[in-house]
C-alpha cells in the first residue's frame, strides 16, 4: 500500500511537471517518467501485460515522437512572454480534487462495487483477438488518423516551400 | 441470416490508407476513390435497412451479436454518415483545387467515416470511446487543415474541450467496469441487478457529461462557433452535419434508449438534466444566432440550438420522443449540410461570409438562394418540409409526456429560428447588391449538386413522411419499446 501511494504520488508529480514545465523537452521527459510510474503501478497490481504496453508504447514510442516533434521547432525565432501564474493554480486544483476524491472514495466504492465479479484470466491473444478485436480495429483507425495528422501538418503545400 | 456490418468500417479505413498513395498519381484519383467507396457504402447501407429490421425482430434480442450493434438505429446512422461524407467529398472536389495536400484531405475524411461508423456500430462503451477518439484526431486535423491562425485556434479550442470530455467518458467507463465487470451496452441493463440504483446514475452521469461536452451543448458550446467558422466550408458542413452528432448526440440517444429499458427512475433523473441542457441550448443558440455577422458563425449557433432539440427529445425518453430525436438527427444533417454548402458557395463567389458586406445575391445566385430558403424553412419547422415533421413529433412527444413547458419552449424557439434565418436570408440574398459584388455569378454545378440533392430530399421526406417514418425511423426504436 505504501509503495502504491509512493508510486501514485510520483506519477502525479511528474504529470504536474509535464504540464507546468516551460521547456518542452523537460515536459516530454516528465511525461515519459509518469508513464514509467504508471507501468510500475500496473505491474504491482498484477497487470503485467498492461504494464509492458504502457512502458513500451507510452514511455517509449510516444516519448520518441514528442522529442522528434520538439526537434522540429526552430529555436530562437520567437519567444513570447507568457503569464505563468495560471500554471501554478494547477497544483491547487489537484489538491482540492484529491481531497474531494479521498472524502468521497468510501461512499463511492460502496455504491459502485456491490459485488466485485471474479476476474477471469485470459491470455493477451485471447483478449485481443477473441474479445476486443473491434477495439483493435479502432486503435488501427487512431494510428492511421495520427499518421495522417502528422503528414498534414508537416508536409506543407508546395507553394509554401 | 446474419448481417455483417463490419465492411462499413473496413472500406473507408482501407480507402484512407490508400488515398495518400493513390494521390501521388494526382489528387483527382484520391477524390474518385473516396466517391466510389462512399457511394457504394451508402447504397449498401440503404439496401440493408429492411434486412436489418427483419433480423433484429427475428433474433428478438436487445442488440446484435458480438461487438457490432446490428440494429436499425446503427445502420440508419451509417446511412447518414455515408450520405453526409459523400456530399462533402463531391462539394470539396469543386471547392478547392489548388492545394496539393488534397489526397491527405480525402484520407482524413475517409478515416473520419471509419471512426463515425465505428461509433454507430459499437456495442460496448469502451469501443465507443476508442472510435470517438478517432473522430477527435480527425476533426482536429480537418479543422486545422488550412494551417491558418484562425483555423489552428479553432482546432486547439476543440482539442481543449475534447480532452476533458474524453476524461469523463473513460472515467465513466472505468466505473462501469468496476461496478459490473463489463463495459458492454448490455451491462448497463444488468447493473445493480437491473433495478434503479444511485450507482447507475453516477456512472451514466459521468459518461453523459463527456458526451455533452462533445456535442457542443450550452454551456460547453464555446468551441463550436470558432471551429465551424474557421474550418473550410466543407469541413464545417461535415462537423456540423454529422461528426459532432456522432461524437456526442448519438451516444446520448443510445444511452437513453438503454436506460429506459431497465432503469425507469434513473432515466427520469438523467432525462431531467438532459432536458435542461437541451432547453438552454435551444434558447441560447437561437438568441446568439440573431446577433451574428458571419454566415458560418450564425449557422454554428443554429446548430447548437437544433442539437438542443435532439437532446431535449432524448431526455424525455418516451418511444415517440426517441423516434423524434432520431428523425431530427437525420433532418438536421440534411438542412445544416445544405446551409454550410451554401455558405461555402457564397464565400467562393464573393470572397466573404461577412453578412454585412453581402446582399442582393438572389438574382446572381438563384440556385444557392432557393436551396437556402428550403433548408431554412425546414430548420424552422415550416410545412411541408422534413423539419416540420421532426419538430412536430418532438413537441407532440413532450406534450404527451407531460412536459408542457418544454413543449411550449420548443414551439416558441421555432419562431426564433425562423426569425434569425429571415434576417440571414434578407441580408445575404435579398436587398440591394453592393457595387463590389456586381460581377458575382452563380457557382459551378458541382458546388450546387449536393445542396440541390438535399433540398429535394427535404421536400420528398416532408411529402412522404409516413413512408419514411414507418420504414426507417420507427424500426430504429422498436427494440426499446
Amino acid at each position: 500500500m505504501t509503495l502504491h501511494l509512493a508510486l501514485l504520488s510520483a506519477l502525479l508529480l511528474f504529470c504536474l511537471v509535464a504540464a507546468i514545465a516551460q521547456n518542452l523537452l523537460y515536459s516530454g521527459l516528465a511525461l515519459a517518467l509518469s508513464s514509467v510510474m504508471l507501468s510500475l503501478l500496473l505491474f504491482e497490481m498484477s497487470a503485467p501485460w498492461a504494464a509492458v504496453f504502457e512502458l513500451s508504447v507510452c514511455a517509449g514510442l510516444i516519448t520518441v515522437l514528442f522529442i522528434s516533434a520538439v526537434s522540429f521547432i526552430e529555436r530562437g525565432e520567437v519567444f513570447l512572454k507568457e503569464d505563468r501564474l495560471r500554471f501554478y493554480a494547477l497544483p491547487v486544483f489537484l489538491a482540492i480534487f484529491g481531497l474531494a476524491f479521498w472524502l468521497l472514495s468510501e461512499p463511492l466504492t460502496k455504491a459502485l462495487v456491490p459485488a466485485m465479479p471474479g476476474t477471469v484470466q485470459l491470455s493477451v491473444g485471447d483478449l485481443l483477438w477473441n474479445f476486443r478485436w473491434f477495439d483493435v480495429v479502432g486503435q488501427i483507425c487512431i494510428f492511421l488518423a495520427g499518421v495522417l495528422m502528422i503528414r498534414t501538418f508537416f508536409s506543407r503545400s508546395k507553394k509554401d516551400v | 441470416m446474419t448481417l455483417n456490418l463490419f465492411p462499413f468500417i473496413l472500406m473507408p479505413l482501407i480507402g484512407a490508407a490508400l488515398c495518400p498513395f493513390v494521390g501521388k498519381l494526382g489528387h483527382k484519383y484520391a477524390e474518385r476513390l473516396s466517391v466510389f467507396i462512399l457511394l457504394f457504402g451508402l447504397l449498401l447501407a440503404v439496401l440493408n435497412i429492411p434486412v436489418c429490421a427483419e433480423y433484429q425482430t427475428r433474433v428478438n434480442g436487445m442488440l446484435g451479436p458480438a461487438w457490432l450493434a446490428g440494429d436499425v438505429f446503427s445502420l440508419f446512422s451509417v446511412v447518414m454518415i455515408y450520405m453526409a461524407a459523400l456530399s462533402v467529398t463531391v462539394f470539396s472536389a469543386f471547392y478547392k483545387r489548388e492545394d496539393d495536400r488534397g489526397a491527405l484531405y480525402y484520407a482524413l475524411l475517409l478515416a473520419s467515416v471509419a471512426g463515425m461508423s465505428g461509433v454507430a456500430l459499437a456495442n460496448d462503451f469502451f469501443t465507443l470511446y476508442v472510435f470517438v477518439e478517432v473522430l477527435a484526431v480527425c476533426s482536429f486535423s480537418l479543422i486545422a487543415f488550412q494551417m491558418k491562425a484562425e483555423s489552428l485556434e479553432g482546432a486547439i479550442k476543440y482539442l481543449v474541450i475534447s480532452a476533458p470530455a474524453s476524461l469523463f467518458i473513460i472515467s465513466g467507463v472505468s466505473l462501469l467496469m468496476l461496478s459490473t465487470g463489463s463495459t458492454s451496452f448490455a451491462s448497463v441493463l444488468s447493473a445493480s441487478g437491473g433495478g434503479d440504483n444511485p450507482a447507475v446514475i453516477i456512472i451514466m452521469g459521468v459518461i453523459l457529461c463527456g458526451f455533452l461536452l462533445k456535442s457542443g451543448l450550452v454551456p460547453f458550446h464555446t468551441w463550436t462557433p470558432d471551429a465551424y467558422q474557421s474550418a473550410p466550408a466543407p469541413v464545417s458542413a461535415l462537423l456540423s452535419g454529422i461528426i459532432t452528432k456522432m461524437a456526442g448526440v448519438y451516444a446520448i440517444i443510445r444511452i437513453m434508449m438503454l436506460l429506459r429499458v431497465a432503469h425507469p427512475q434513473t432515466t427520469a433523473a438523467i432525462g431531467s438534466a438532459l432536458m435542461l441542457f437541451g432547453a438552454a441550448s435551444i434558447i441560447v443558440g437561437a438568441l446568439a444566432a440573431m446577433y451574428q455577422k458571419d454566415f458560418k458563425r450564425m449557422l454554428a449557433y443554429s446548430s447548437i440550438s437544433q442539437v438542443g432539440y435532439i437532446v431535449l427529445a432524448a431526455g424525455a425518453a418516451t418511444p415517440l420522443a426517441l423516434a423524434a430525436a432520431i428523425f431530427h438527427f437525420f433532418n438536421h444533417a440534411t438542412f445544416k449540410l445544405t446551409l454550410f454548402f451554401n455558405a461555402g458557395a457564397v464565400e467562393k463567389a464573393t470572397g466573404t461570409t461577412n453578412i454585412t458586406k453581402l446582399g442582393g445575391l438572389e438574382n446572381r445566385m438563384p440556385w444557392t438562394s432557393w436551396t437556402s430558403v428550403i433548408a431554412m424553412l425546414s430548420t424552422a419547422g415550416i410545412p411541408p418540409f422534413s423539419g416540420f415533421w421532426s419538430k412536430f413529433l418532438i413537441i407532440t412527444a413532450l406534450w404527451q409526456a407531460g412536459f408542457h413547458g418544454y413543449a411550449g419552449l420548443a414551439l416558441a424557439a421555432s419562431v426564433l429560428t425562423l426569425g434569425y434565418f429571415l434576417i440571414l436570408q434578407s441580408r445575404v440574398f435579398f436587398g440591394n447588391l453592393p457595387e463590389e459584388l456586381s460581377g458575382v455569378k452563380e457557382v459551378r454545378a458541382g458546388l450546387l449538386l449536393p445542396g440541390l440533392c438535399f433540398a429535394a430530399l427535404m421536400v420528398a421526406v416532408g411529402l412522404y413522411f409516413p413512408l419514411i417514418f414507418s420504414n426507417f425511423v420507427e424500426p430504429a426504436v422498436v427494440l426499446f419499446l
